[in-house]
């Protein structure tokens, strides 16, 4: 099973699949991540205000634009409503963090690709867009970091990495130092987030508000819906643990749990003032870029 | 207690022992899944996991049951009510007892018969019932009021041939004329499909001891010395016995014999007898009649045959009677003839004597009376011209009877003459194989020319047409006249081959119509009947079409019939066979407790294919 699974994944052409996406999609999604390509600069404003961006004008207050905006020193000063405008840091950094557990392994019986596959074909379209933008762009893997790369004209540096990878851990929850160094940060974060919950919400917690986190939440519909209906004796792809059980009896009880665990970890998300994306990889991976610019 | 009716089925139950073995040790070939992590998997187990070994094992157990109830319906599963009342059914409706009077209900039953216990279940039955009930008696119901009434019927009700209920097809006719009520048939043989309405109560026995005579054979080897060939039938269990043969009730021969089931044996008694009632009789077997058969020697005294020789030679080859007497005796008929030589015409002999053989004229001592008593009694005469001294001797003594004269005595001395023509259309003649390709070489030296008659029938002519053996009827009587002597001076007539078949056949033919009186006579059974009416000789197996005798084990029948014909198990399915006890089918038991068991398996496992 592993074999075969590794085998689907190392064939796999990601920079075909990636070129595939990219024609369906369009620069815009990035919109999605609270950045912006050179055509729509300074037309929106960072959701986060720190190091890094820099101020540029005043402009009158017109309603439906973001109080949270309002200059209310000026406000006091000339009794008008003003809204700082900020120039984007053209040079924002991007990590991608990547779960490589054997977990991301997982391809459901009607999904196309793997969780993992998933990622790093979504992860390819994004880089692709934003080494349009002239974004640094850093991949890490479990222990491994590739170092910001800023000056790459094509996606083919991080394809590499996708196939010399090894699979074994989850997340590095402390990459951390590796976003300290140099300012302000977008970090999106890959995974299926089958962990403990109150781990995670411990780890999301502790992340710093300074930097943007997206956390791409890949999961597959059988992971949330079995499939089985008869007695099946489940592995753990990751621990090898096994548990025999039917199904048709536990799979609402199970459903419950999973989307528990959703829930749960949407909302510690979203109350950190982060950015939680579920990517169900049954779905077309262009459909889910897509819907980037909705969240 | 479950019964069974099909027992061998249930070696399927071994299957269901399997199922449990393989359910205890085997482990399950289940589907493997790898999933990406059973964490929640574990979470919802644990919630339920009582729940869910619960279900697995009440799953098992249903389909354990279901399996179970399967085998059990195809073995056609009963329950025995023990007691000796015989269910009568629907108890609102009134019913009708059909006692069986066939032979075979003699069948010991302990120290009873058949016949005795049904009788004692039928007055149970009539205590018991509290309905209106019928006894069928003589092609009739009979509305039974009381016991006394209920008495004198059985009473009347006796072991008969034929029995009150006919053979099958007026039986079945009969018992139709009421098809709304239920009939109970009371037996101890089933080989035909009874009614639907009627349930038939059974007199089973396991192990039937039986064997019965199929046939008897007797042939007659000397004169005294008789074969009997018996050929034994059994379909019971095997056993040994004895077969006996009796002479006016006194045994004189014995022998021990094996029956062994279904396999005919062949008995041969050699016996020196005379006329008289002979018995064969089998030994103890669970029949209570005597398993016999009878048979009689005739009485008849055999046919005398007197050969009159009027010239006798102390030299046998050159005494006519010689070649007469050899003729007669090689004979297959020889014991029903004796045969006498007289030279003489005694007094009383034509009282004495059934056939009469004239040989020569020349006889010493004539009783005339007798003579002429001879030939108007119309007794058969066979009569060789003999060597009489000269013709007009012959003339003068036959002529008068034979009514004809001027004979003439011819020699073949100078024109030979021989044996060619034969009548073929001749009674004597054509039961004679060859006869025409050989009598041909047998030359005739002397004759006396009969040409010159004309109310003669030539049975033998020669070459020129000359009869030399004729039929004449004198006064009603058969004359067989030879035109020439057996004497070897007159011809070689004595040296054919055919001769003693000629003589022979001659004799039959003068007694066709007592000779086959006085073969070995054996009665027919029907015969003996009705000498005998009081006493029924042999049991009457045959009351219903196609069914197998008395002796024959019942369950053997049973099943073969069962096997043969759907619309006969459709019948004995309601029926009961069991002695002194009721069978209750529990198929529809089985079959309701198939459907709530299957019921309850999917309502357990609803949710699967719910799911699905």
């Amino acid at each position: 099973m592993y074999i075969s699974i590794l085998l689907v994944w190392y064939i796999l052409d990601y920079s075909k699949e990636i070129e595939k996406v990219l024609k369906k999609t369009s620069p815009q999604i990035l919109m999605g991540l609270s950045c912006q390509t050179d055509d729509f600069f300074g037309k929106q404003p960072s959701k986060k205000i720190g190091q890094g961006i820099e101020f540029n004008h005043y402009s009158p207050y017109t309603e439906g634009e973001n109080v949270k905006n309002i200059d209310w020193k000026a406000f006091g000063r000339l009794e008008k409503l003003f809204i700082k405008k900020f120039e984007r840091d053209s040079n924002e950094r991007f990590l991608f963090l990547f779960d490589t557990s054997k977990s991301m392994l997982f391809k459901g019986s009607d999904s196309l690709y793997s969780k993992l596959e998933y990622s790093f074909i979504v992860a390819g379209v994004l880089t692709y867009y934003l080494l349009q933008s002239q974004h640094p762009i850093a991949y890490q893997f479990s222990n491994y970091f590739t170092g910001y790369q800023s000056d790459r004209k094509d996606f083919s540096f991080f394809v590499e990495q996708f196939e010399k990878l090894n699979i074994n851990s989850s997340i590095n929850w402390e990459f951390q130092e590796n976003i300290h160094r140099k300012g302000r940060k977008t970090v999106l974060i890959f995974s299926d987030f089958f962990e403990d919950i109150n781990f995670l919400v411990e780890k999301i917690k502790k992340l710093p508000e300074l930097h943007s986190f997206h956390f791409f939440h890949t999961i597959d519909n059988s992971e949330i819906d079995l499939k089985e209906s008869d007695i099946t004796k489940y592995v753990d792809m990751e621990s090898g643990e096994e548990i025999v059980t039917d199904p048709s009896e536990i799979y609402k009880i199970y459903k419950e749990e999973v989307e528990t665990h959703i829930k749960i970890l949407k909302k510690a998300i979203l109350n950190s003032g982060f950015y939680y994306h579920k990517f169900i990889t049954n779905n077309k991976i262009e459909e889910s870029l897509m819907s980037l610019l909705n969240s | 207690m479950f019964k069974f009716e099909h027992p061998y089925f249930l070696f399927f139950l071994l299957s269901a022992f399997i199922l449990v073995i393989l359910h205890l040790i085997r482990k399950k070939k289940i589907k493997i899944v790898y999933f990406s992590t059973i964490y929640f998997l574990k979470k919802s187990h644990k919630k339920i996991s009582r729940k869910l070994k619960i279900k697995q094992f009440l799953l098992f157990l249903f389909r354990l049951i279901i399996l179970v109830a399967l085998i059990f319906l195809v073995s056609k599963t009963f329950l025995v009510k023990s007691g000796d009342i015989i269910s009568s059914g629907d108890s609102e409706q009134s019913s009708y007892i059909i006692l069986d009077n066939r032979y075979t209900m003699l069948r010991k039953n302990g120290l009873t018969t058949d016949f005795e216990v049904a009788k004692e279940k039928i007055v149970k039955f009539f205590q018991n019932s509290s309905n209106k009930n019928y006894f069928f008696f003589k092609d009739e119901l009979h509305l039974i009021t009381s016991k006394e009434q209920l008495d004198n019927f059985l009473e009347k009700i006796e072991i008969q041939y034929p029995p009150y209920l006919g053979n099958y097809h007026s039986f079945s006719k009969n018992i139709s004329k009421y098809p709304k009520m239920s009939g109970i048939f009371i037996t101890n043989i089933i080989s035909e499909r009874v009614p639907e309405n009627i349930k038939v109560h059974f007199i089973e026995h396991k192990k039937t001891e039986n064997a019965y005579i199929m046939n008897i054979n007797i042939k007659q080897i000397d004169s005294h010395i008789y074969q009997l060939e018996s050929d034994i039938n059994s379909e019971g269990v095997a056993f040994k016995t004895t077969i006996s043969l009796l002479k006016d009730g006194k045994k004189i021969a014995n022998k021990m014999i094996n029956i062994t089931p279904k396999e005919k044996q062949r008995v041969i008694f050699s016996f020196k007898g005379d006329s008289g009632q002979y018995k064969i009789q089998l030994g103890n077997d669970d029949l209570l009649e005597d398993n016999s058969m009878l048979f009689s020697i005739d009485k008849t005294s055999p046919l005398k045959i007197v050969i009159i020789n009027g010239g006798m030679n102390p030299i046998p080859y050159l005494d006519e009677s010689f070649y007469l007497v050899n003729a007669i005796e090689s004979s297959p008929y020889k014991h029903h003839w004796d045969i006498i030589v007289k030279n003489e015409i005694e007094s009383d002999i034509s009282k004495n004597y059934d056939l009469f053989i004239f040989l020569d004229s020349n006889f010493s001592n004539i009783d005339k009376k007798e003579l002429e008593n001879i030939v108007y009694l119309k007794k058969p005469i066979v009569l060789s011209v003999g060597n009489s001294t000269n013709i007009d001797e012959f003339n003068d003594f036959w002529s008068p009877y034979l009514k004809w004269r001027n004979i003439k005595d011819e020699s073949t001395k100078n024109s030979f003459k021989y044996i060619s023509m034969i009548s073929s259309e001749h009674q004597i003649v054509q039961k004679i194989p060859f006869i025409k390709s050989e009598l041909i070489e047998y030359p005739i030296f002397r004759y006396l020319n009969f040409t010159t008659e004309q109310d003669l029938t030539p049975i033998l002519s020669m070459n020129d047409g000359t009869p030399l053996f004729v039929e004449k009827t004198v006064n009603d009587s058969k004359w067989l006249i030879f035109s020439s002597t057996l004497s070897r001076s007159w011809g070689d007539l004595p040296l054919s081959t055919h001769f003693a078949p000629l003589i022979q056949e001659s004799i039959l033919y003068l007694f066709s119509d007592k000779l086959t009186k006085r073969e070995p006579y054996f009665y027919s059974y029907s015969e003996i009947h009705k000498f005998f009416p009081d006493k029924i000789l042999k049991p009457d197996w045959y009351q219903l079409p196609n069914s197998k005798v008395g002796a024959y084990n019942t369950q053997y029948i049973y099943s073969q019939f069962l096997g043969r014909d759907s619309k006969i198990e459709k019948s004995t399915e309601n029926s009961q066979f069991l002695e002194g006890e009721e069978k209750i089918y529990l198929k529809n038991w089985l079959i309701l407790l198939l459907f709530l068991v299957l019921f309850l398996e999917h309502i357990l496992d609803f949710k699967r294919y719910f799911k699905n």
